[in-house]
């Protein structure tokens, strides 16, 4: 009886045992697959993270570009020229709305758009219409938070200019996605775009926006570096009213204008016009922007002409032979000269403006009088090889190191192609094509001692930490000797005083420059338009210590056509009000030198 | 030896042996006993499953947890910066009223609706060194009546 009791025992303990290790194995089992799980969580979520979250990504987020706000433009006095303000561009997918009249009833009083205008647009099925480009970000977050289905706003900017027209051919401008289009906006549009940002959102696998889904930002933009000008915004403005108002008087085409820190090259004022209210259909007039300058008929070039239009310069031309002949010892100041009425070269006639007898005139009087003849007197003294050099020496036929875009190293003449008649026509400015600017460089070099200075429009960097950055120097080079420079001082003295050039004067002051008149040619052929001149006047003062030198060139003007009757007048008016703004000490009464010289009777400068 | 002698032998009792005194068992505690302390209950009653269970979904939790806060903070950051470009608009948009304002042409437009022109010609008065006297000042005589008119 007890050997079945000790046997079931055996058998309970064995089988309870078994039990045991069963579950034993079992929680092993469990425990590992749990230890498992836990290894494979933590495998997801730490040590993939990143990889599946790019891989989610990839399939929910899309990244979008975020506009970095576009670089400010400042005058030298920190006013401000041009600057950017943020804006929403606001984006209708149309396959997500349902009820477009309704929709465009909550949008047309936002927008600033009738609903009628709005329905169309809604119902285009195009998914992706845009219904405002620049839309104020007060306007926009108010349509933000009425959240409608379909509607998204994206970050943009817009480009404002508070002045209007003010520098607009120098500004330049943008395109709609906000790259520079034209002047220093395209010239510094690495500087001035910034660094753009990157934001995800989220959307469909069928790249819907998905509603109420928060954009993550990846990158913030980086604002765009300012620019603070050479430019000095009052005398721009008068500059352009001045040129405008005479453009508009003398009935000319184009007109340019720059005036020019003497000693550090900085472009205190840059104009170009154009006056709509003529035209020529042998000129091509530049295009114009848009924006009323305030005179009736007058716009900013497109183009900034003092720098990307060439033309034969004229009589302004003839600071090259007489510079290089008081370099080389060939001539003094007076030099006595016999000037005839004209001279025949090759069967070419050359003339003065002027019919006149046997004139004996000092060089000075032959650049007081503007003589066509006599500085082909002096040019022939000098011959062709230093004739050519010169006008390489004062810059011209190389870039100004302006850096403008567009900008011309102009046209010139070479040894290999000097024909016997350019002795006479390269130095009275009828050969070679030149920039106004470079014109104005040379004169420059003159009132600077003989010291070439690279102009220069910006004086510093602006960045968006608020750090400015100065801009370096302008390079300098000795062009003339100082004592060459001072001789033409007192040279172009004699033009303005009892010259061609008297109207430049400027009461108080004593004015140096020259006047130029010169033919326009036919784009493209060997002839001169009829009629048609390009009038110049370029100088600097005060004289004798010189402070701001200028251009003026007008083109066309009609039916005057002079250098000294249309461009030196609003040098006068410019130059007056620049040195009285800088506070430029008047200049001593100046004795005019008494010249030795015959009775010369004219005073125009055609070249 | 026979099957018969063997079995005889077993049956023969042994001689037999001095017995040591009965006494009681001192109780032996099962090593694997149960403590009676609430941690040793508790720990009896959480297996390692359980153990495996709570810490996933404590993990899970944690895991959530710190996603809400990190979309918490996104958005946070997200409105700060819709504040910062809607400052900056209209910081930008002031500017530009001010530019506006200050620029020549309006300053020249104001001037104009005041009846304030440009002097058609400003005299600069040459420069006189110092260094030379300047030349004593002539005067004239009284008027020989007043010029009010009307008297």
């Amino acid at each position: 009886m007890r050997t079945p009791r000790r046997a079931r025992s055996t058998i309970g303990v064995r089988s309870r045992g078994s039990l045991r290790r069963r579950v034993n194995v079992l929680r092993t089992i469990v425990l590992v697959g749990v230890c498992g799980l836990v290894v494979q969580l933590v495998n997801l979520q730490v040590v993939r993270a990143s990889h599946f979250q790019q891989l989610s990504a990839s399939q929910l987020l899309s990244n979008v570009t975020v506009p970095a706000l576009r670089g400010g433009i400042f005058d030298r006095d920190g006013q401000l020229l041009a600057e950017s303000i943020p804006t929403r561009t606001v984006v209708a997918d149309d396959f997500q709305i349902a009820n477009p009249v309704q929709e465009a009833a909550v949008l047309a009083p936002l927008l600033g758009v009738a609903a009628s205008t709005l329905v169309p647009k809604l119902t285009e099925r195009n998914g992706y219409v845009v219904l405002a480009a620049h839309l104020p970000i007060g306007q926009a977050t108010t349509l933000e938070n009425d959240a409608l289905p379909g509607i998204t706003l994206l970050d943009s900017s817009a480009r404002s200019y508070p002045d209007g027209a003010l520098a607009g051919s120098l500004l330049g401008g943008t395109h709609a996605d906000g790259t520079g289009s034209a002047g220093l906006e395209y010239e510094y549009q690495s500087l001035l775009a910034g660094q753009d940002g990157v934001e995800r959102v989220f959307e469909s696998p069928n790249g819907v926006a998905l509603p109420s889904a928060q954009p993550v930002v990846v990158q913030r933009p980086v604002p765009g570096t300012g620019l603070e000008l050479t430019i000095d915004a009052p005398l721009q403005f008068v500059t352009e009213q001045a040129l405008g108002t005479e453009l508009v008087d003398a009935h000319g085409l184009t007109g340019t204008a720059v005036v020019l820190d003497t000693r550090t090259g900085q472009i205190l004022s840059m104009a170009s016009l154009v006056n709509t209210n003529e035209s020529d259909p042998s000129i091509v007039a530049p295009p114009t922007w848009p924006t009323p300058t305030g005179i009736p008929g007058v716009y900013e070039s497109q183009n900034n002409l003092a720098v990307t239009s060439i033309y034969e310069p004229g009589s302004v031309f003839k600071i090259v032979p007489f510079s290089e002949g008081l370099t080389d010892g060939v001539i003094t100041p007076t030099s006595p000269f016999a000037v005839p009425d004209y001279v025949t070269l090759d069967g070419h006639d050359f003339h003065d403006a002027e019919q006149h007898g046997l004139e004996h005139l000092t060089a000075t009087q032959i650049l007081e009088y503007s003589s066509n003849i006599g500085t082909y007197e002096i040019s022939s003294r000098l011959g062709e090889d230093r004739l050519l050099s010169g006008i390489r020496r004062l810059g011209f036929g190389r870039p100004t190191g302006l850096g403008f875009p567009g900008e011309s190293p102009g046209i010139l003449m070479t040894a290999a192609g000097f024909a016997p008649t350019d002795m006479a026509a390269l130095p009275i400015g009828q050969v070679d094509a030149v920039t106004p600017l470079q014109v104005l460089d040379a004169y420059n070099v003159i009132a600077n001692r003989g010291v070439f200075v690279t102009p220069s429009l910006v004086r510093a960097y602006l960045g968006a930490d608020g750090a400015i950055r100065s801009a370096a120097p302008s390079a300098q080079h000795e062009a003339l000797t100082p004592a060459v420079a001072r001789e033409l001082v007192h040279m172009l003295i004699r033009v303005v005083a009892g010259g061609t050039g008297t109207q430049a004067a400027v009461s108080g002051y004593t004015i140096a420059g020259k006047t130029g008149t010169a033919e326009i040619p036919y784009a493209g052929r060997a002839a001169y338009v009829p009629g048609a001149y390009n009038a110049t006047f370029v100088g600097f003062a005060p004289a004798q210590h010189p402070v701001l030198s200028m251009i003026v060139v007008i083109q066309r003007p009609t039916p005057v056509i002079y250098g000294g009757s249309v461009a030196a007048p609003v040098f006068a008016r410019v130059m007056s009000y620049a040195l009285h703004r800088y506070g430029v000490p008047t200049s001593r009464r100046v004795s005019a030198p008494s010249l030795q010289g015959g009775s010369v009777t004219f005073l125009q400068d055609v070249t | 030896m026979t099957a018969r002698a063997t079995a005889a032998a077993r049956s023969a009792p042994r001689e037999a042996e001095p017995r040591t005194p009965l006494r009681p068992v001192p109780s032996v505690r099962h090593p694997r006993a149960p403590s009676p302390s609430l941690w040793g209950r508790a720990r009896r009653r959480l297996s390692p499953v359980s153990v495996a269970v709570v810490l996933v979904a404590a993990s899970l939790v944690a895991v959530v947890v710190g996603n809400m806060q990190l979309a918490a903070g996104q958005l946070r950051l997200q409105q700060l910066q819709a504040d910062l470009v809607a400052v900056q608009s209209a910081y930008a948009s002031t500017l530009q009223k001010v530019a506006t304002l200050e620029g020549p042409a309006t300053i020249a437009a104001q001037a104009r609706d005041h009846h304030r022109v440009p002097p058609s010609e400003i005299l600069q008065i040459p420069a006189v060194s110092l260094a030379r006297p300047l030349p004593a000042p002539t005067f004239s005589s009284a008027p020989c009546c007043s010029l009010t008119p009307g008297r």
